[in-house]
């Protein structure tokens, strides 16, 4: 009898661990999805049922195959999002045009691949930098130093060494936005020591 | 909805599929012109990228004004959108990874390496350590 | 109008078999892979054009599908190279001797 109460108890444990790596932010996103999957946001009287369903299965997931934490968190900030978005958006634009002219150009094609040490220690800038670097044609990241924070990109078409530096700009420059976009306030003051730091080296 | 705004939302949707076809017929030209895996990387990632979200504006443009049906939903192309950019470059970095790790480099189109230099210097750490663990 | 939807289908069919071109001929499975995906993206695109010919919005889920389809495709090829990497070259291609000693470690 007390061994069944015990392994009750341990069940009971084990529910309630689980339940603790439910995220609600990340299983509000997942909602979202079910959401557009599913018409939810028609406004008729079957969208609650949707929306009170998809949190379910996205709590359901998430007990199921439990993710690390997101840490140290992040900040949505609009403004700067409605930023970021146009900045990738546009820098797509051109770098098609600069990917085009590339292939359309007789003779080898060589590149390089350059290291970018990022200037702040978040994993979730880590992953926004590098997806978008590579959503960008005309960079491919092949390798990620987690530990080190460092991203090695394959850059299309660049020769000469003024030319990595000007790469390695471009790469910053993206994590500039997307730190100042989703960045918590700490990542934004590493950003701004490092690039202080950088303009007196100068 | 008045005629001439439907058709011009048709010109826009038209030029926006064109440019997608576009960016997939100059990625295929990348794919037989250039050399190595890397380089033909970049060129596949344009069209799956850049060229669905041209598409998918240029189907919401095209249906969305003479919709009645009510099947289409925009919530779709809003989704495949989502979807294309946040797996195609995770897609593209593994294969990308997979590619340097295995050799399909061609080490004479790259030139400056940063990466190499790096598993180099790991490389003889590590070769420097077993040899001294060994040593009596 | 119509001549530039006709043009859109004759970029889409070039590009469609200038891929297959590279399909065939290879040299490695990850260049398979990669020309695998540039015909996905056309046919996608195809899809999407023909959808938005029509005026027809039942064929928006496939383009969902699709595109899920092509991601978890070229996942799996990179991993299955990733596991044994020497059997899929051919002989002519030097493997480089010492990347491949730690291909599946984690960095």
């Amino acid at each position: 009898m007390n061994d069944l109460k015990a392994r009750k108890n341990q069940g009971l444990r084990a529910l309630r661990r689980r339940l603790g790596k439910v995220q609600i932010p990340v299983a509000l996103g997942m909602t979202l999805v079910w959401m557009l999957l599913f018409k939810g946001f028609e406004p008729r009287p079957e969208s609650l049922g949707i929306a009170v369903l998809g949190f379910l299965v996205s709590a359901v997931i998430m007990m199921v195959f439990p993710m690390p934490p997101i840490v140290p968190g992040f900040r949505f900030r609009p403004v700067q999002c409605l930023r970021l978005f146009c900045h990738v958006l546009g820098k797509m634009v051109v770098a098609s045009f600069q990917v085009t002219a590339q292939v359309f150009r007789p003779g080898p094609v060589r590149s390089s691949v350059v290291a970018v040490p990022m200037r702040t220690d978040s994993d979730l800038m880590l992953v926004c930098t590098a997806i978008t670097a590579s959503a960008i044609p005309g960079s491919v990241i092949v390798e990620v130093s987690q530990p080190e924070y460092v991203l090695y990109v394959h850059m299309l078409g660049v020769e000469s060494e003024a030319g990595v530096q000007e790469s390695k700009q471009v790469i910053l420059t993206l994590e500039e936005r997307i730190v100042r976009a989703l960045g918590t306030r700490e990542n934004v003051a590493d950003l701004e020591a490092a690039s202080a730091a950088v303009e007196e080296n100068a | 909805m008045s005629e001439l705004f439907v058709s011009v939302l048709d010109w826009i949707a038209i030029l926006c599929i064109l440019a997608g076809a576009m960016l997939s017929f100059v990625a295929a030209v990348g794919l037989i012109r250039f050399p190595d895996l890397l380089s033909r990387m970049h060129t596949a990632a344009k069209p799956q990228v850049l060229g669905m979200l041209l598409v998918l504006l240029g189907i919401g443009l095209r249906i969305m004004p003479v919709e009645e049906t009510g099947v289409f939903d925009f919530g779709t192309l809003i989704l495949v959108g989502l979807f294309q950019v946040i797996t195609v470059p995770v897609a593209g970095h593994i294969a990308a990874r997979v590619g340097y790790r295995t050799g399909r480099i061609r080490h004479d189109l790259v030139v400056t390496d940063e990466l190499e230099d790096r598993l180099d210097a790991r490389r003889q750490a590590e070769r420097t350590r077993q040899n001294g663990g060994s040593a009596p | 109008m119509n001549t530039l939807w006709t043009v859109t289908a004759v970029l889409l069919g070039v590009a469609s078999l200038l891929g297959t071109a590279r399909l065939l001929m290879g040299p490695s499975i990850l260049d398979r892979a990669l020309s695998v995906d540039v015909l996905l993206a056309s046919a996608l695109t195809g899809l999407g054009a023909y959808a938005a010919f029509n005026r027809d919005p039942t064929i928006l889920p496939t383009l969902l599908v699709l595109s899920l389809l092509g991601f978890v495709g070229s996942i799996s090829i990179s991993k299955f190279v990733a596991r044994r990497p020497e059997e899929h070259l051919r002989p002519e291609e030097t493997v480089h001797p010492a990347t491949t000693e730690q291909g599946e470690s984690r960095e």
